[in-house]
Order: structure tokens, then sequence, then C-alpha cells
């Protein structure tokens, strides 16, 4: 009896600690997860996110700062660096506030093709907020981003 | 009065010919920042990458700056950017990564002439709420009217109150290697 329990108190060890060892070896390898599958918490326009920063940006930051969100607006331009990173800018068209969308590496190629004044719908992170300190206008940043479909 | 008149058109020329006008100013809102603090005894590379750097450069007067938020350096590890954002430059707190300067040999580049000119920048760079003076060189590569920036330095996580704990002492350096590269068009 005694030799059972200490058996089965062995093997429940062994399983804890199989269970520990594999979550941290995935916790230290874990990728991050692709938009495409993740469920934004907004949905909002890019008239609509511009607006609210602009009258309060702490409480929108707070509101969607390291949360997926969805944006539908229209594309301002799109900025491709030597390397083929792209940036697809959108907002309305005389307005120097704009939603930068720094797309994942997976869109570069689709983000690339993209028509100025086109109507876009994409997700993103938002990882932040530059008001226009420097007179360049101000920018909600989004990274990660995707792209769910464009109007032409 | 025709004096008046006089020292009046005097000190409206001053004041046009000093003051900046738009067209002195170059900036970019996607520059790129890579930052590198592994240490050779690490199995895996510690460090991440932007593209949403803004940097704003007025050829006139050498004024040069650079602003990052910290939560768009992306990291090839999620665990690794959720500790950098949460323990490490506490991206909550301290949204931003900054810097404001000088070209010091400002007059010694030739922004009308394509070439590739060494730049010596000294400013105060913020991060992590701590200021500190820096010093370095770049570049600045003027081209077809377009001017590139760049530029590699190295800053101490601790010169920023940058703890790295013991247990990752191994993998994570003391010093980063940060490299600036910024495609600069006029600000129309």
């Amino acid at each position: 009896m005694k030799k059972n329990r200490i058996l089965k108190t062995v093997i429940a060890l062994i399983i804890v600690l199989s269970a520990a060892g594999y979550y941290a070896y995935y916790e230290f390898n874990r990728k991050n997860e692709a938009l495409e599958n993740i469920q934004p918490a907004y949905s909002v326009s890019a008239v609509e996110a511009t607006d609210e920063f602009s009258k309060n940006s702490t409480a929108a930051l707070k509101k969607y700062v390291d949360k997926v969100i969805e944006v539908e607006g229209q594309v301002k331009n799109v900025e491709t660096t030597e390397k083929g990173d792209v940036t697809i800018v959108v907002g309305e068209e005389n307005n120097m506030s704009s939603l930068r969308f720094s797309m994942d590496s997976t869109e570069t190629k689709k983000a690339s093709l993209i028509k100025i004044k086109s109507t876009l719908h994409l997700k993103g992170i938002c990882t932040g907020y530059n008001a226009d300190e420097m007179g360049l206008g101000a920018d909600i940043l989004f990274s990660r981003s995707v792209i769910i479909d464009n109007k032409k | 009065m025709r004096y008046l008149k006089f020292f009046l058109l005097a000190g409206l020329l001053n004041i046009m010919l000093n003051v900046s006008s738009a067209q002195d100013r170059y900036f970019t809102k996607s520059g790129k920042v890579q930052f590198d603090a592994t240490t050779p005894s690490s199995p895996e590379k510690v460090g991440a990458t932007t593209n949403a750097l803004i940097c704003v450069v007025d050829i006139k007067t050498g004024l040069i700056q650079f602003s990052i938020v910290m939560k768009s350096f992306e990291f090839k590890n999620a665990l690794m950017q959720e500790h950098f954002n949460e323990n490490y430059v506490e991206s909550n707190k301290f949204p931003k990564a900054e810097f404001k300067g000088n070209i010091l040999n400002n007059t010694e580049i030739n922004y009308s002439k394509d070439g590739s000119y060494k730049a010596r920048v000294k400013g105060q760079l913020s991060i992590h709420g701590v200021s500190k003076e820096v010093e370095t060189e770049g570049y600045m590569i003027v081209k077809g009217g377009k001017i590139n920036a760049n530029a590699t330095f190295t800053a101490g996580l601790k010169d920023y109150d940058i703890a790295v704990p013991g247990l990752v002492a191994d993998k994570v350096a003391n010093y980063a290697k940060i490299s600036l590269d910024c495609s600069l068009e006029p600000l129309k």
C-alpha cells in the first residue's frame, strides 16, 4: 500500500514537472500570433479614431493601446523602405493626422499594391500615439498589421 | 520717419533671412531603428526593429530631432517583447524615446550637392525617463533632393536605469548597439 502511494506520487510529480517543462519551453519559444486569427477588440473608422485621439489622447490610448483594432479608412499613402517594409497611411485627405499601419512581413507584397485613395479595411495592434509636437501632424500607430479587404 | 522705415525694413529682412522656412526642414515618419543587446554567449538574438521612427532635420540650423514609440519595437520572440515592454523599458510609464540636438558641423554639409557627409551630432537622449547628453557620428547622404541620415552608436542600459536581471545576464548585454536609418524628404 505504501509502495503504491509512493509510486502514484512519483508519477504525479513526473506529470506535473513534464507539464511545467513543456509550458516553459512553449513560452520561451512563443512567436507573436498572426493577427488574421485574432478577433479585434474594437472596430472603428479612421475618422472616428482620429477624433477620439484628438479630443482626449490619454483616454483613447488607454482604450486602444496593446489591442487589436480593426479600421476602415481611405489610403493616404503607401510607404516602402529600401528593405521592403511597408507602412500604409490611412486617414482623411485634408487632415494632417493619420493612422499609420506598419504591415506584417507576410503582407508586404499585398500591401505594396494598395492604391492611394482606395478604401481599405485592415487591422493591427495599436502601439501608441504621436501628438503633433513637431508640426508633422498627429499619428496613431499600429504594428503587425494585416489587410482584411480593399475596396478600390 | 525715413529712418524708421529703413530700420523696420532692415528688421523684417533680418527676420526673413534667419527664420527657417518649411523647405529647410526634412522629415520622415518611417525611419528604421534596430537595437541589439545580445551577449556573445546568448543562444538567441536579443534585439528588435521598428519602422516608426520620426526624424526631423533643419538643414539651415542643424537642429535634429528623433522620436520613437517604444511599443513599436518588434521582436521575433513574443515573451522577449513582453519583458522588454513590461520590465525593461516600462513602456506604459515611458512610452517614447527621444533625442533633441544639433549637427555640430552642419556648415560643412552641402545639402545642395549629392554626396556622403560625416555628421557629428550632440544632444539630449531620453530613454526610460532618463535624459543624458550624447555625442556621436553619423552620415548625411544627399542624393536627388533627398537625404539619408544614418548612425550607429551604443547606449549603456544602466545609464538609463534599465536593470538587467541576474537570471538573464548571460543573454542580455549591458550595452545596446543602436542603428538608425532614415530617408528624409523635404517638409512641404
